[in-house]
């Protein structure tokens, strides 16, 4: 059994979704679509900190030390003396460290969006669901998360 | 203490006499002690002014409740001036007194930077009253304070510090100095909001936003200094060329100016960075109070790298100085509302 | 910007309009304006093909002049993509909500102007074709690129620019294309299908999205900052006067924003007008905009003060010669040119009158990338034509394939750009959305 909820205005979904939690419906058995994020959703279903910030951490470390690491054995693999500077020049490096802590970060990041999130999902490619611009809440018959 | 202003005045012009009795009289001199004192303190007190001229400007609400308590410090800038002008019984300490230049002699020195600390003083006064009285001009007030501002920090960078280490020069210089004060001024800011709460003055919860809007700020400036200072280092490095690593280079061979680098680099960048990345960080008291203190020191300690290879200190005197310098600042904070009574 | 009485619903249901509204089947001036600006593209490329194979000697390119036109615009054009970013993750991170209207349009100004800008060091290697070698891999050779070098740096920090740029575009892109999904049909329907992945803006795509969102910007913030600064020091890593000085960091991230910024009123005057987005871009959106203008453009004036006015401390005599030759030498036409676009024009924008008059701001923005792409060519040029040694001093005019060439980026920008107005929301739905709802 599917309910579905749809409304127009923000404050009414906030309500009623505030009333279904009080009436003892399980916040894990309720989806809600929105057109763009509300916060307040988040509160009402207790729902815990994305773990998102740990594929951020783990993609800026991975740069971080990929950059100083793959340089300094790249310029110790190949030594050669430019401008006097001395082979393993640091102050160099930080800049590739620094570009390559950005870049992993961010990229790895975006992977672990994609995988925390499901998607691309295929099925809803070739069938999109549209809710438009209401607001939905969905309660499911088993669990959703 | 609670002071009148007519009160407030005689003691600061009672501890310039003093200070100026122990830089000219009391001690042989030929030392950086003056120079010292003032390139820090004018960074305390021109820096929190910086900061309430550009929260108006931008009209931003994060540093309204303190803005009084931003403003109380401009009197100072006067204070300072007249301080400044003590330094015409030292001019040895520049080596440049000995050549013909244009812009490098003694009584141009002196008159340009005495002059700009006065307009500074005059345009902060104007701003003060502009902005406490609520005018309609007092974001162009503030555009003009931030103007000398950045002038007359710029021009403190070259010529009182800068210029010690004489014919060497790198245009980032006065950049970071000013950059410098302002973010000295965010520290201030936020160990003000700390004593506010402390003291259960004002509203808690604006003052807390406060705290923490000026702690991420201070985050801000702590990757922004970094990055100059870095950038600096990197041109002069990469480029080898003795004229111009001659300044790192007494500074990176020997104890402590070694270490003092070390430690800058860790408290005015490493430490605000890590302390205050979390959003739990920036509403601590404990933690922002601490970061905070910190970056007075590192700043101190930034200036002591620049002045101790070329001149040396008298540490006695000195810290009777500081100990006189800390009491007028906190005299003038404790004591803002009868300093800013008259822009009322 | 909602007004106070109407419904969310029905805001939403007009601005979804409007949108779409602006991706309609195009008026024949779109198709002129597209194929002018495809014909500049196809001419430069055209060039480029015949430079790579007739040689680099057909440029003007010279000794002492190594660098000229294809540096410059290389330098502007990632210039150019600076303040895209800015204005979509700085004020992101900021909450200066006058950047939802901006922030679509600047993103795409970005990637495109990061696209236009890589394909010069490629057009003045000369032998574009061995390319790969600037990027570490392990080779037969067994050597690797010299990492001490600011030109390696440029290629890590290009690249790295680039795909976050693209990446935060699209990711913004998402939830807007899903909703262009809902009126389209037929193969543009799956192909937006496609590209939204299947969104249907549930809690799990949205929570996870707004923290990705969040730590995008917070990455391409450093990006401002670090990319130029590692263009600059593609020159300040020399020795010679005019380039060896340690504030270029700095000056060039604000010389950045500054001719970004004028690039983005540039494009959005006109595209506010053509595609009637005045009731959402309005005058007070162009206020604020204008202030990053002013503001950008005093960070630049105070670097030209100080290198000037330090060029003169020191008694270095190289120095001094050099910038009275910026001043007075062979190219002082163009040095005092830029600095009446970059210092005094701009200084009118104090003026509240003349921030809030778009045809104003639409003129001054012009002035202002003239200015810039001025500023860039007399550091590079003046710097090398005099440098140490008077036996080696040498004069740099652009030939032909350098004009066609600059010609062919900016019709490689503006198409892409035109194509994107048609192709792509100019507006950041979602976010208006969200703004408009508070």
């Amino acid at each position: 059994m599917k309910n579905q909820y749809r409304f127009d205005e923000k404050h009414q979904f906030l309500e009623k979704l505030e009333n279904l939690i009080k009436d003892g419906v399980s916040s894990k058995k309720i989806i809600t679509y929105t057109p763009y994020p509300v916060h307040e959703v988040e509160h009402i279903l207790k729902v815990k900190a994305s773990p998102l910030r740990f594929f951020t951490l783990i993609g800026a470390l991975a740069g971080l030390l990929f950059g100083f690491l793959f340089t300094i054995w790249a310029s110790l693999d190949w030594p050669i003396i430019r401008g006097g500077k001395p082979i393993v020049a640091l102050p160099a490096f930080i800049i590739i460290a620094f570009e390559l802590t950005v870049l992993f970060g961010g990229v790895i990041s975006f992977i672990g969006y994609l995988l925390l999130s499901r998607l691309p999902d295929f099925s809803k490619i070739q069938n999109p669901e549209e809710y438009g611009n209401q607001f939905v809440i969905q309660i499911q018959d088993g669990e959703t998360r | 203490m609670n002071l009148s202003y007519r009160n407030l005045a005689i003691v600061s012009i009672v501890v310039i006499v003093i200070i100026g009795l122990i830089e000219t009289v009391v001690k042989i001199g030929g030392d950086g002690n003056l120079l010292l004192l003032l390139s820090f303190w004018s960074a305390l007190i021109q820096g929190p002014v910086a900061v309430a001229a550009a929260a108006e400007v931008s009209r931003g609400k994060w540093a309204q409740p303190m803005k009084r308590e931003l403003l109380a410090f401009y009197p100072l800038i006067l204070f300072v001036a007249l301080l400044f002008l003590f330094i015409s019984f030292q001019m040895d300490i520049y080596k440049w007194t000995e050549i013909q230049h244009r812009w490098l002699n003694k009584s141009f020195f002196i008159s340009r930077n005495f002059v700009l600390l006065l307009l500074s003083f005059f345009v902060a006064h104007l701003f003060a009253r502009a902005s406490l009285q609520q005018k309609k001009s007092s974001q162009l007030v503030a555009v003009l304070y931030l103007f000398v501002f950045v002038i007359s920090q710029s021009l403190i960078a070259v010529d009182w510090i800068m210029s010690l280490e004489y014919p060497w020069m790198s245009t980032m210089f006065p950049a970071i100095y000013f950059m410098e004060s302002f973010y000295v001024g965010l520290a201030i800011l936020a160990l003000m909001a700390v004593v506010t709460l402390r003291q259960k003055l004002g509203n808690k919860v604006e003052v807390k936003k406060v705290m923490r809007d000026a702690a991420l700020f201070m985050f801000g400036f702590a990757l922004a200094w970094a990055g100059l200072y870095y950038g600096q280092f990197l041109v002069i490095w990469y480029g080898n060329i003795p004229w111009e690593t001659s300044f790192f280079g007494i500074r990176m061979e020997y104890s402590p100016f070694k270490e003092m680098m070390t430690l800058i680099i860790v408290i005015l960048f490493i430490v605000p960075f890590v302390g205050l990345i979390s959003r739990k960080a920036k509403e601590s008291i404990a933690v922002v109070s601490f970061v905070s203190i910190l970056v007075l020191i590192g700043l101190l300690i930034e200036r002591l790298f620049y002045i101790l290879p070329v001149l040396p200190l008298n540490a006695f005197w000195l810290v009777i100085e500081f100990i006189l310098m800390s009491a007028i600042f906190w005299l003038f904070f404790k004591n803002r509302e009868q300093v800013l009574r008259i822009d009322k | 910007m909602k007004p106070e009485n109407m419904k969310e619903l029905e805001y939403n249901s007009i601005l979804e309009q409007d949108i779409l509204d602006a991706m309609r089947k195009p008026h024949p001036i779109y198709w002129l304006a597209l194929f002018i600006c495809a014909s500049f593209f196809v001419l430069g490329m055209i060039t480029w093909v015949i430079q790579m194979l007739k040689g680099m000697g057909i440029a003007g390119i010279n000794n002492p002049v190594g660098w000229g036109v294809y540096i410059t615009d290389f330098v502007f054009w990632v210039g150019i993509a600076h303040s895209g970013t800015l204005i979509s993750a700085v004020l992101f991170l900021f909450r200066a909500k006058f950047r939802n209207v901006f922030n679509r349009s600047a993103e795409a100004m970005t990637v495109f102007a990061v696209m236009t800008a890589g394909l010069f060091p490629l057009i003045h290697l000369g032998r574009s074709w061995l390319f790969y070698w600037l990027f570490p891999y392990p080779n037969q050779r067994q050597l690797w690129v010299n990492f001490q070098s600011p030109l390696v740096w440029d290629v890590f920090a290009v690249s790295t620019y680039f795909t976050i740029s693209a990446i935060f575009w699209y990711v913004g892109m998402v939830p807007d294309l899903a909703i262009i999904r809902r009126f389209t049909s037929g193969i543009r329907k799956k192909i937006y299908s496609f590209f939204s992945l299947g969104w249907t803006g549930s809690l799990k795509q949205w929570r996870h999205y707004t923290r990705l969102y969040m730590f995008l910007a917070a990455f391409a913030t450093p990006l401002v900052i670090s990319v130029h600064s590692v263009v600059s020091w593609d020159f300040a890593m020399s020795i010679i006067p005019g380039w060896h000085t340690t504030i270029f960091a700095p000056y060039f991230v604000a010389g950045a924003i500054f001719s970004g910024t004028a690039m983005v009123l540039t494009l959005i005057i006109p595209m506010r007008k053509i595609f009637r987005m005045e009731k959402y871009i309005t005058v007070d959106h162009f206020d604020k905009i204008s202030k990053i203008l002013l503001f950008t453009s005093l960070i630049v004036a105070y670097s030209y003060v100080v290198e000037f006015a330090l060029a003169f401390y020191g008694g270095h005599k190289f120095e001094e010669s050099h910038f009275l030759y910026r001043l007075l030498g062979d190219y002082r036409y163009l040095y005092w040119l830029m600095v009446l676009c970059n210092v005094i024009l701009p200084f009118t924008l104090f003026v509240g009158k003349l921030r809030r008059n778009i045809p104003y701001l639409f003129v001054l923005s012009l002035f202002v990338n003239v200015g810039m792409w001025l500023e860039r060519f007399v550091i590079i040029v003046s710097s090398l034509a005099k440098d140490f040694d008077p036996y080696n001093w040498g004069i740099y005019i652009p030939r032909w394939p350098e004009v066609f060439i600059t010609l062919g980026s900016f019709g490689m920008f503006f198409t892409f750009f035109l194509i994107f107005t048609k192709v792509l929301p100019i507006l950041s739905l979602t976010e208006i959305k969200e703004e408009a709802a508070e």
